[in-house]
């Protein structure tokens, strides 16, 4: 099947969740025999959009990707309006005016994308202008591929227009397809919880971590950005209070650090690390932990589950509650006291440990990307004709 | 197709101007916060008790905002699940049998 991809950065440089998930999708798709064209800007950089990648065609994998110019966004203008938009709702000017400031706005892509003849173009994420210009010209073969969670642009009429534009809707998670069902009222537009796939990781050894660097005896791992929009502020506050009453694991964040970051000299950093690096840091943890609020899909979770690790997540991010009693690979926590409460008991059983690990490997074993593949299938082909 | 007709140049005013037309009318109203309300006050003790005010809403917008988002999920979702139960009794009602 020939199947356009529109994603607002695309590439092994990009740092961002949704980005590396269209990447990894695209090219699994290719791997399964179909033709994936990915049209997307000449940016790394998600606010600025600055050039990184030179414009032009270029082949990735098996995967065909084009690269557009972009025009200079507003990124302080776009923060000032959906600073107002969120509590101020419902005004089409401005929603419009958010779009473009916001961008990546390129009328080149725009063009290019209209001129061609793909059997289905699908659009990654509701929230950026890639998806937001591509789905009028292309709504009779328009998939959308929301990436949703509670926040203030999915209320947004635009947002409504382009979730009731697409002709289909794939998901991660079961939860985030009833977020988007119940706000933008879509029940009625075909949907597939499509979620991903993991790539085979290496062989684990903690030993090899704590050759490489010095680790709290006993700790909780966070994998992932370091940063406070991902909770990990108040990952660090909760984690302080379990200290302060006796908890014996120490906290290791791993990941980049976003700039702004205060982390307390308790707290062990690693700073970016690579796939051997993350898989002997897993096979040394007790517990990964999952601060983040707001998640559409947690491959973390998925990852330390087939290392055979526990979880400890935040429940307040639906996704990962519900991936959570699904997989019966760990526990929830709703606030600072309960993050004590839950992390001293996986810290003291052991065997509790052992079997919620267990438990996780089962579930996240089905998570291959030949699944994935097949789900896409389901979801593109009645719109093969 | 929208945006522009044959070659021309897609205009993205034109394109959210399509999705606004998609969009339609919301399952439910939205909620809304409004804008601090100018002091009752004249001359500068007026203006600075302004000022005041809507510097402490732009402080607060990103967690007011946050809250208002849960709200608006917590809402819609209620609604949903009622129209879902509403539909499932209805579907019942029409198997039941006769009543006596």
């Amino acid at each position: 099947m020939d199947i356009a991809f529109v994603v607002q950065r695309y590439g092994a440089e990009v740092a961002g969740g949704a980005e590396a998930l269209c990447r990894d999708t695209a090219r699994a798709l290719v791997r399964a025999g179909e033709d994936v064209t990915v049209y997307t800007t000449t940016a790394r950089d998600y606010l600025s959009w600055e050039p990184f990648y030179p414009p032009g065609n270029w082949v990735d994998d098996g995967v065909v990707v084009r690269r557009f110019a972009v025009d200079p966004p507003d990124p302080a203008r776009a923060a000032d309006l959906v600073r107002h938009l969120g509590l101020v709702p419902g005004d089409p000017e401005r929603e419009g005016e958010w779009a473009k400031a916001q961008g990546p706005v390129s009328r080149d892509m725009l063009r290019a994308l209209r001129g061609a003849g793909h059997q289905a173009v699908v659009c990654w994420t509701y929230l950026y202008a890639t998806s937001q210009l591509a789905m009028p010209l292309v709504r009779d073969r328009a998939v959308l591929v929301p990436l949703a969670h509670e926040e203030p642009m999915l209320r947004f009429d635009l947002t409504r227009g382009v979730l009731r534009m697409a002709r289909a809707l794939a998901f991660m998670a079961p939860e985030e397809r009833r977020l988007v069902e119940d706000t933008a009222g879509v029940e009625g537009t075909p949907g597939v919880v499509v979620g991903a796939g993991l790539d085979p990781a290496p062989d684990g050894d903690a030993h090899r971590a704590r050759r490489a660097r010095a680790l709290p005896q006993r700790f909780a791992l966070y994998l992932g950005r370091v940063d406070a929009a991902k909770g990990v502020d108040a990952l660090i506050r909760a984690h302080a209070g379990y200290r302060e009453a006796g908890g014996p694991l120490g906290l290791v964040l791993a990941g980049r650090e976003a700039p702004g970051m205060r982390i307390p000299d308790w707290v062990t950093t690693t700073g970016f690390i690579g796939d051997d690096e993350r898989a002997d840091l897993l096979d040394a943890a007790e517990v990964v932990v999952l601060p983040s609020p707001y998640e559409s899909l947690s491959l973390v979770a998925l990852e330390a589950w087939r290392a055979g690790r526990p979880t400890l997540g935040n429940a307040r991010a639906q996704v990962v509650a519900g991936q959570t009693a699904r997989s019966g690979g760990g526990l929830l926590y709703t606030g600072p006291v309960t993050y004590g409460r839950q992390l001293n008991r996986l810290a003291g059983d052991p065997r509790e440990r052992r079997d919620m690990g267990d438990s996780g490997r089962r579930f996240a074993a089905g998570w291959t990307w030949d699944a994935c593949v097949g789900r896409w299938r389901e979801l593109l082909t009645p719109l093969r004709a | 197709m929208s945006g522009a007709p044959g070659d021309a140049e897609p205009d993205p005013d034109v394109l959210l101007e399509d999705l606004r037309r998609a969009a339609g009318d919301p399952p439910l109203p939205p909620l809304r916060i409004a804008e601090p309300a100018p002091s009752a006050r004249d001359g500068v003790s007026g203006k600075a008790v302004g000022s005041s005010r809507r510097a402490v809403m732009r402080l607060i917008t990103p967690a007011l905002a946050d809250l208002l988002a849960q709200l608006e999920a917590d809402r819609h979702r209620m609604q949903a699940e009622i129209r879902r139960l509403e539909a499932r009794v209805a579907q019942l009602e029409k198997y039941a049998p006769p009543e006596d």
